[in-house]
């Protein structure tokens, strides 16, 4: 994949507004479900749903549901989002099962062509200020249908820690947070929550038993490299 | 995050490769292989990786060998030793990465030279593996020559620690540059000469400041006397020798003997011969007398200065010689040395043999001495192949040998 002239977080920014459908993909605790709630929602609604492999496509598009001695039909955030042209955030897009997959290849389809009769017998059309923005950890290209990862042609990599969240943290902390969110090596991957506990653990408990407690083996590593890194 | 491994993004918030090994880092393409055991041994190799990935600049080292004139063995074990300063000023454990067993299988193999133990050592040194290394060498090596090599070590780690941002980037220019001139030049790569006849300049003479001063050179003007001053050498400078074949008929004498009749006339091998004209030399007009008489085809020059200038005054060549007159004017520019360096440069363009007549106590601009100036001296005469004699009756022995062979 190409990479991206712009800084990544400055391309989601202006991206995420404009487009109809967006997924952004990359390891874990980056912020990138915190970009797709938090980038510029346009004066939309905002839904929000994680998928598993066993979320039926009724809790995204509605059931019935019984009020008093009657059964009435309720809308799922999918369908909630398409007649208020609200933005729906799909968390672990690629954990979609059968059922659900078949309903995102609809609701996430052209708006010339997506629709659908519910089961009370309406037609829905998605408001044409419907957007998506899915997010995920692994490879779109490996990891998703093809038929689904056709429905996100704007697709982007998150190769940093989000700015926000790196700068919520003590200084000392940025850098390493920085780096080793994105680490190359998976299982030296330290995330972007971690480092929130353990800055939020230190100033209580102390460094040591801090770190101890979110990084295990690799505490001493990890105070050493601080200390190494900020002279002391 | 079940084992253990370093966290060299800490240092610049960038994407690292890390791998499993015995301990290197390339800052350059940002890739650490280290152990990756739970050890304090292990620890301590990722922490000193670490710790040239935070103060080893990202450049080639290789380049800065051929820009600064040092080996890649110097530069390596002196940019080890500020690391483990830098460990220890940022309160990180130096417990060393070898067992005794395992020093003791590295030095053995290193006894037999020099400069190798002396690169253990250095390595080594404000670790736990310091200890371990002379406990070893006490029983190997005893304890005289192991006293040499502790002072020599010492000297190296005082000038390191006497630069300036020792525990920043810009420090190995200003620390571990200096001190791996100074390994150098303690511990020369084999070149070939005898060491018993190399006659080095005595670096341990020099004060070492915790602060070294920075001294220059001072500005050197290259003078050849007049003429007017000059006077033919006493000496013949010209030797005839005797072969079979030939044009001129020279030696028929020597027909019924080796028949080799006739002659050839050569030039003598003259060389060049730079003598200190400083005060502590103590130089009188006889010694230098006695110095051209030996050397009548030799190039033979004097330096001295003052302040920031210096003077070399060529007072013999090509069989001509200055006069008394000429002698006191070549001492004229001064009693002090101030322009060592520049004049050895000028010795090393000369012809070979090069011999340098000094007492080794080399100074800069204002007369002041400077271990550094003391280190670029001593290069200076290993590259270009100088001889350090320290009193005028020597040289005039070893040009008396050298006009014999």
């Amino acid at each position: 994949m190409a990479k991206h002239n712009l800084p990544v977080w400055d391309l989601v920014g202006s991206v995420i507004e404009h487009s109809r459908t967006t997924l952004l993909h990359g390891p874990s605790g980056t912020g990138k479900s915190h970009a797709a709630h938090g980038a510029d929602l346009g004066g939309r609604a905002l839904y929000s749903v994680t998928l598993t492999p066993e979320t039926p496509a009724a809790e995204l598009r509605g059931h019935y549901v019984p009020v008093g001695s009657e059964f009435r039909w309720q809308d799922g955030p999918a369908i909630r989002a398409w007649r208020e042209g609200a933005r729906l955030v799909i968390n672990e897009v690629d954990h979609a099962g059968g059922d659900a997959l078949s309903f995102l290849l609809n609701c996430l389809d052209t708006p010339d062509t997506a629709c659908l009769t519910l089961p009370n017998g309406e037609m829905v059309r998605p408001n044409k200020e419907f957007q998506a923005v899915a997010t995920m950890n692994g490879n779109p290209d490996q990891d998703l249908p093809p038929a689904l990862r056709d429905r996100f042609p704007v697709c982007i990599e998150i190769t940093e820690a989000h700015p926000a969240g790196i700068a919520s943290l003590p200084q000392d902390l940025q850098a390493a947070a920085q780096g080793s969110v994105v680490a190359t090596d998976p299982a030296r991957r330290l995330t972007l929550r971690a480092w929130m506990a353990f800055a939020g653990l230190r100033d209580r408990i102390g460094a040591a038993a801090a770190a101890q407690a979110v990084f295990q083996a690799r505490a001493q590593d990890v105070l050493d490299a601080l200390r190494i890194a900020t002279g002391g | 995050m079940t084992t253990s491994s370093p966290l060299p993004e800490a240092i610049d918030g960038k994407k690292w490769v890390v791998g499993e090994g015995t301990g290197m880092c390339n800052t350059g393409d940002r890739e650490m292989l280290v152990p990756l055991g739970g050890t304090n041994a292990d620890r301590f190799v990722r922490n000193h990786e670490m710790g040239h990935a935070r103060i080893t600049p990202r450049a080639n080292p290789g380049i800065q060998c051929r820009k600064f004139g040092i080996s890649i063995e110097a530069l390596q074990v002196c940019e080890d030793l500020r690391v483990h300063h830098y460990l220890g000023h940022v309160g990180v454990d130096r417990c060393g990465g070898l067992t005794n067993q395992e020093m003791e299988l590295v030095l053995s193999k290193r006894l037999d030279d020099d400069r190798k133990l002396a690169a253990a050592l250095v390595a080594s040194f404000h670790t736990g593996d310091w200890d371990r290394a002379c406990s070893v060498l006490v029983e190997k090596i005893g304890v005289p020559r192991l006293n040499t090599f502790l002072e020599n070590i010492r000297l190296i780690d005082r000038r390191l620690r006497g630069g300036r941002g020792i525990f920043r980037p810009i420090g190995m220019r200003n620390c571990t540059i200096p001190a791996a001139r100074l390994f150098d030049a303690l511990y020369p790569e084999q070149t070939g000469d005898d060491p018993s006849t190399t006659h080095q300049i005595p670096l341990k003479d020099f004060p070492m400041r915790d602060k070294p001063r920075q001294v220059k050179w001072g500005t050197l003007t290259v003078r050849e006397l007049a003429m007017e001053h000059t006077r033919r050498s006493p000496a013949v400078m010209k030797s005839r020798s005797y072969r079979d074949e030939g044009a001129i008929l020279g030696a028929v004498h020597r027909l019924p003997v080796d028949g080799r009749i006739f002659t050839k006339t050569r030039l003598q091998r003259g060389g060049t011969v730079l003598i200190d004209g400083s005060g502590s030399m103590s130089l009188s007009v006889q010694d230098l007398d006695r110095i051209i008489a030996t050397a009548p085809a030799a190039t033979i020059a004097l330096y001295c200065g003052i302040g920031k200038r210096g003077g070399l005054r060529v007072i013999a060549r090509k069989g001509r010689v200055v006069n008394p007159e000429g002698l006191s004017l070549a001492r004229s520019p001064g009693f002090g040395n101030v322009v060592d360096g520049p004049a050895l440069q000028w010795l090393s363009q000369q012809p070979a043999p090069r011999l340098w007549v000094s007492d080794g106590h080399v100074t800069g601009a204002g007369d002041r001495s400077s271990i550094d100036l003391a280190v670029e001296a001593q290069l200076i005469c290993r590259k270009a192949g100088i001889r350090r004699i320290e009193k005028t009756a020597t040289a005039c022995d070893m040009l008396r040998a050298a006009k014999g062979r």
